[in-house]
């Protein structure tokens, strides 16, 4: 009854809608089967990459920095060379994506979801409860994501889990900001007194009618903000804080080929670097989609 | 604006009268791309390397390390040992500050007491001056100095502290120094600006004592990123830098036009092994539990691991040949080198049959620890270790890198198994590099102080003792050489290599390598 | 509006006591200064001599009471690298950082702006598919991988231009620049350019959205009955409306040019705060990232607080009342 009056998603009719936008869209579509097959190469990566190339006793230096094309001490081909390590490209690669994958989607979305609740919190209840987040606010903007990622390596040391946690500890702020700024202009808004009348739940009006509301600049934030995870994820690798060496995401392996891209040695941080632009254009693409079919506003 | 066109017509009549007073030679200026940065203008007030760069090339020292880090005489001309405490140093006649006073032998014990009264000096000369029981003028030109004890080495110690004039230092701090009232030497080269993060200029002290440099105005770029920096001397930007990472020094030598210089340095890449306590966090067994007792304990365990490295693949597949493979902390050249202590050969089978005789032929398991930002190739290195000790049959349970903020604190607290370090030795001989390294930590007698394993080898420190105590240069360097064999045997740190040291140029340019890796425009010439 | 000033300021300071805690323990357990300050040959006694000078030998609460005691005094203590007032070495290298975040604003804004609007007004043509398409691959660029594709191309490759550092600095109505020389804007133009396109991307695709949803609005379609060109509705009504999201995400944006230029300024070789600031953490120079960050968050509840204001100012639906 009141889904009749009040704006609102349903799950059926998002994805629906979300598909059929997509489809509609060639550029879009083509991302979106791009994005499709990475992520089925990050699944089965371990099934179909040529070498392990998290383990020691399958990679060896005497292999070391070899052009692509180059046969190997054992008689395979490294399609696209190796890596300082004597590791195969293609197989650090698919292993890389994995990585860069879940460390940037895990991290986006608890970012987003704890952003996007403190945000509406701070906005729907107004006072002591807004100022205690916003505060926060403030206090998260400004550290830097490197002095954070540093203090946790001292403290509970290195891994993909902790990358995770250093870089949702840097990244809800932003969201919380943005959706506060959202939801205070809708809070006034008529069909929110009417919510307000109606006396549906609290966790009701602001997660089935205020977040959907406030759901557009949400989303070009977000999908910003999952690009915006691996590319950090990759920062932080470039400046040494990031994942263990011996298990590299795309942007270690960039940062493992910076020393030597002037020296003609291109290939290793050229086409890791190539695969995460791919990637996270086709994100972005993707998301970019979904903003403009998914807006409640445009979709009328 | 107008302050621009006044600048401009200032440097022409500068220049004007640069024309005027000396012969025509064409005025030669070198633009430096460095890799480092100094603190402060203050030449005491850190020794490291960075500050020292600019410091030894404003100021003096009494003695100057050569190329190959031998002692010559620099503001002493000479220096005598007159009995087992007591020395006396001959100042060179005719040197002034740059600002026209003389050198006094008042400003040399002036400069030496100083050091010990730096405010916040976070790396201070103290350890240069600490054998300095008294000190005395004897004539305008010559200097005692009484010793707490028997001192061989001492004019290496008090040599290489920086001489300031005292009437300009005395009471000043450190803003004295860096505003350049206090930052007036006695070197080849005077500092014209300093701009803290971008650069520092200096212009050749025309009234320096001995021989001129080759350019008259010198800038120091400070490019700490390695790709940046070689990429403004392809560029052209600058004309000479230092620190070339082993990955370019292919490319470079490639391009025409740029120049390549180098030197096998004196710093060694080491693996240290937690041998002293008898539970190591990162040794462990097949259960993952810390192995007691510590396999590293046993010599035959660190023999094996020694010989698992291939040192020269490492060398040839990390470093591009850029080094030489150590079986030993200091290389020839370096007093107290033993000709006869090879690095040890690559050997799988004899690694394993020691192994099996320990009884770890399997189910040793080892984490192996590295920063990765401290000198080219740690990570790399540490993943290459990794692989062979892997192919010996070790379990390497992983292989984590670290910045060297996080990474030297915790080595210090002895919470790694088997790490990777570098140690530069900057002395005439080993002495100094062993004393740190490999003498058991006792910091009333200043032994250990980078011993981060607490290795301890009563036979080792007894050498040592008697090679620092020794006045015969010739006995002293043999005595080094037991000692150092003593702690080899032992596998006290497993040696890896002296990576090679580099440095690029424009064609025009020629450079010195020299084992100190220093960068200063003294050393740099005109090519013909 | 002075009670909403003043209960701000007051848990402004609370931020700003609570960050020097943070920083304070954070460092302290990344490690010690000592171990990366210290000469490469010291013996044991210059580093006991070292860790006495700096105070690092109290303890870490000691150690806090007497930066809190300075700091309400006004001062925020001396660099263990340079032994400088840090507040000294943090203004030294402000106008670089400055002059590097304003000419990415401009650029950000000039470039942004008018591409964000020409495809907004233009939905699902080619040019807006291209421009879109073009700002999606803005920010899917790692900024340190486009910085050295930069330096790669412009400066190795064609030698156009300089790859590092800043170039000579001017002085224009007193203001010292390097914007009013050649070499200055020379050197200025790939790192700003690095800085920038991230922020580019943003403010096109911010305007393009907003340009879209302001014109299907009733106001819109009302103005055009009242005749007015479309000239003045775009660039007047619709410009004014979308100005909102614009300038809020543009003012936290900007903080982070300013603070967090850490990327660019390392590999451009770039004389500024970031610099300072990830020298200064690598080397755990305590004093310098405490100062450096109480700055820097004065810097962002300052942002926040203009913001919130011209929110305000903007949208009159929105009352101070509900931010404080």
């Amino acid at each position: 009854m009141t889904a009749v009056t009040l704006p609102r998603l349903g799950a059926e009719t998002l994805f629906g809608r979300a598909l059929q936008g997509l489809l509609k869209s060639p550029k879009a579509t083509v991302a979106a089967v791009v994005f499709l097959f990475l992520l089925a190469a990050a699944i089965i990566g371990p099934w179909i990459a040529p070498q392990d190339p998290y383990d020691l006793m399958q990679i060896s230096i005497m292999d070391a920095k070899l052009p692509p094309g180059s046969e190997s001490l054992s008689g395979g081909i490294y399609w696209l060379g190796t890596d300082g390590q004597g590791r195969d490209m293609l197989s650090a690669m698919i292993y890389g994506l994995r990585t860069s994958l879940a460390v940037g989607v895990v991290s986006g979305v608890v970012a987003l979801g704890v952003g996007t609740t403190l945000g509406l919190i701070a906005a729907y209840f107004g006072g002591r409860v807004d100022t205690l987040i916003m505060r926060l606010v403030d206090l998260m903007l400004g550290f830097p994501t490197i002095l954070v990622a540093l203090m946790l390596l001292a403290t509970i040391g290195q891994g993909v889990g902790k990358v995770m946690f250093a870089l949702v500890l840097v990244q809800w702020a932003l969201f919380a900001r943005a959706v506060r700024g959202a939801a205070l202009v809708e809070k006034d808004k008529e069909y929110m007194e009417a919510a307000a009348c109606l006396d549906l739940g609290k966790a009701r009006i602001l997660f089935g009618h205020l977040l959907p509301n406030c759901l557009p600049p949400l989303i070009v934030i977000g999908t910003l903000q999952v690009a915006n995870a691996i590319s950090a994820e990759a920062t932080l690798s470039f400046l040494g804080i990031g994942l263990p060496i011996t298990e590299p995401s795309l942007g270690l392996l960039i940062a493992n080929g910076y020393e030597v891209l002037m020296s003609g040695q291109y290939w290793i941080s050229v086409y890791p670097g190539l695969l995460l632009v791919l990637l996270v254009f086709s994100i972005n693409i993707v998301g970019d989609r979904l903003r403009e079919v998914l807006n409640p506003r445009s979709a009328k | 604006m107008k302050l621009l066109s006044n600048l401009r017509s200032l440097s022409v009549t500068v220049s004007v009268i640069g024309m005027l007073s000396f012969s025509p030679v064409l005025a030669a200026d070198l633009i430096i791309g460095s890799s480092t940065e100094p603190s402060a203008l203050d030449p005491q007030f850190s020794r490291t390397g960075n500050n020292q760069n600019i410091a030894a090339q404003i100021f003096d020292r009494l003695i100057n390390p050569d190329p190959n880090l031998q002692v010559t005489p620099n503001l002493a001309e000479s220096w005598q040992n007159v009995d087992p405490t007591t020395w006396r140093i001959k100042l060179r006649s005719g040197v002034t500050f740059q600002d026209g006073a003389p050198l006094t032998p008042e400003d040399v014990i002036y400069s030496l007491e100083r050091v010990k009264s730096i405010p916040n000096s976070p790396a201070p000369f103290t350890g240069n001056v600490g054998a300095i029981a008294s000190m005395t003028v004897v004539d305008p030109q010559t200097i005692e100095f009484k010793t707490k004890g028997p001192t061989p080495d001492f004019i290496e110690q008090v040599g290489l502290v920086y001489i300031v004039q005292k009437k300009l230092a005395d009471g000043k701090s450190i803003e004295a120094f860096n505003d350049r009232s206090a930052a007036i030497g006695t070197g080849p080269y005077k500092v014209k600006e300093w701009v803290p993060g971008d650069h520092i200029t200096l212009v050749r002290n025309e009234s320096y004592w001995g021989k001129k440099p080759a350019f008259d105005n010198v800038t120091v770029k400070f490019i700490a990123n390695d790709a940046a920096r070689v990429a403004a001397l392809r560029s052209g930007s600058v004309d000479l830098i230092d620190a070339v990472p082993p990955g370019d020094v292919r490319s470079l030598s490639n391009v025409n036009g740029l120049k390549l210089w180098s030197i096998a340095s004196a710093r060694v890449v080491y693996l240290a092994l937690d041998a002293s306590r008898d539970e190591s966090p990162f040794v462990v067994g097949a259960d993952g539990k810390p192995l007691n007792p510590n396999p590293l304990k046993d010599v035959r365990v660190r023999q094996a691991l020694s010989k698992l490295i291939n040192r020269r693949l490492i060398v040839d597949r990390i470093l591009d040949g850029a080094g030489d493979a150590a079986g030993q902390v200091v290389p020839d050249g370096i007093g107290g080198a033993d000709p006869s202590l090879r690095a040890p050969a690559f050997d799988l089978a004899g690694a394993k049959k020691l192994l099996a005789d320990a009884g770890f032929a399997q189910g040793l398991g080892l984490t192996i620890h590295t920063s990765n930002d401290r000198f080219s190739g740690d990570a790399e290195t540490a993943q290459a270790l990794g692989q062979m000790f892997a192919q010996g049959g070790i379990k390497v349970n992983g292989v984590v890198a670290q910045p060297y903020n996080v990474y030297a604190s915790a080595a210090g607290k002895q919470q790694f198994s088997a790490f990777i370090f570098s140690l530069g030795t900057t002395t005439p001989t080993s002495a100094t590099s062993l004393r740190n390294l490999l003498m058991t930590p006792d910091k009333e007698a200043g032994t250990g102080s980078f011993n981060r394993t607490r290795y301890s080898n009563p036979k080792f420190d007894q050498k040592m003792k008697e090679a620092t105590s020794e006045f015969d240069p010739q006995k002293r360097i043999a005595q080094l050489q037991e000692a150092t064999r003593i702690a080899m045997d032992d596998v006290g740190v497993i040696p890896l290599f002296w990576p090679k040291v580099y440095w690029a140029s424009k064609a025009n340019v020629t450079y010195i390598p020299n084992r100190g890796e220093d960068l200063m425009a003294t050393l740099a010439g005109t090519a013909q | 509006m002075i009670v909403f000033i003043i209960r701000r300021l007051s848990q402004s300071i609370l931020v700003l006591f609570l960050t020097s805690i943070i920083v304070f323990a954070g460092i302290y357990a990344i490690g010690n200064p000592i171990d990366i300050l210290i000469a490469g040959d010291a013996t044991a006694a210059e580093r006991e001599q070292a860790i006495r000078a700096l105070g690092l030998d109290r303890s870490l609460l000691e150690q806090y009471g007497t930066f809190i005691w300075h700091a309400l005094q006004g001062d925020l203590g001396r660099s263990f690298v340079f032994n400088q007032p840090s507040i000294n070495l943090i203004l030294s290298r402000m106008p670089a950082t400055l002059e590097l975040a304003f000419v990415a604003l401009a650029l950000s804004l000039c470039l942004g702006i008018p591409l964000g609007l020409w495809a907004g007004l233009r939905p699902n043509t080619a040019l807006d598919e291209t421009v879109m398409t073009g700002s999606i691959l803005g920010f899917s660029l790692p900024n340190f991988w486009q910085g050295m594709m930069l330096i790669m191309i412009f400066s190795v490759w064609l030698g156009w231009l300089p790859s590092t550092g800043r170039g000579d600095v001017g002085s224009f109505l007193g203001i010292h620049t390097s914007l009013v020389t050649w070499s200055g804007v020379t050197h200025l133009i790939l790192p700003a350019l690095n800085l920038a396109l991230f922020k580019i991307s943003l403010v096109i695709r911010l305007t393009r959205s907003g340009v879209r949803e302001t014109m299907l609005l009733d106001f819109v379609k009302f103005a055009r009955a009242k005749g007015l060109t479309e000239r003045r509705i775009v660039l007047v009504h619709v410009l004014k409306n979308i100005l909102i999201p614009i300038v809020t995400v543009v003012g936290v944006e900007f903080g982070s040019l300013i603070a967090f230029a850490i990327v660019t300024e390392t590999i451009f070789a770039w004389p500024g705060m970031g610099k300072l600031l990830i020298d200064s953490i690598m080397r755990l120079d305590r004093p310098v990232v405490v100062a450096y960050l109480l700055v820097v968050v004065t810097m962002f509840i300052l942002i926040n607080f203009i913001v919130d204001i011209l929110y305000s100012l903007l949208d009159p639906r929105i009352r101070l009342g509900d931010a404080s």
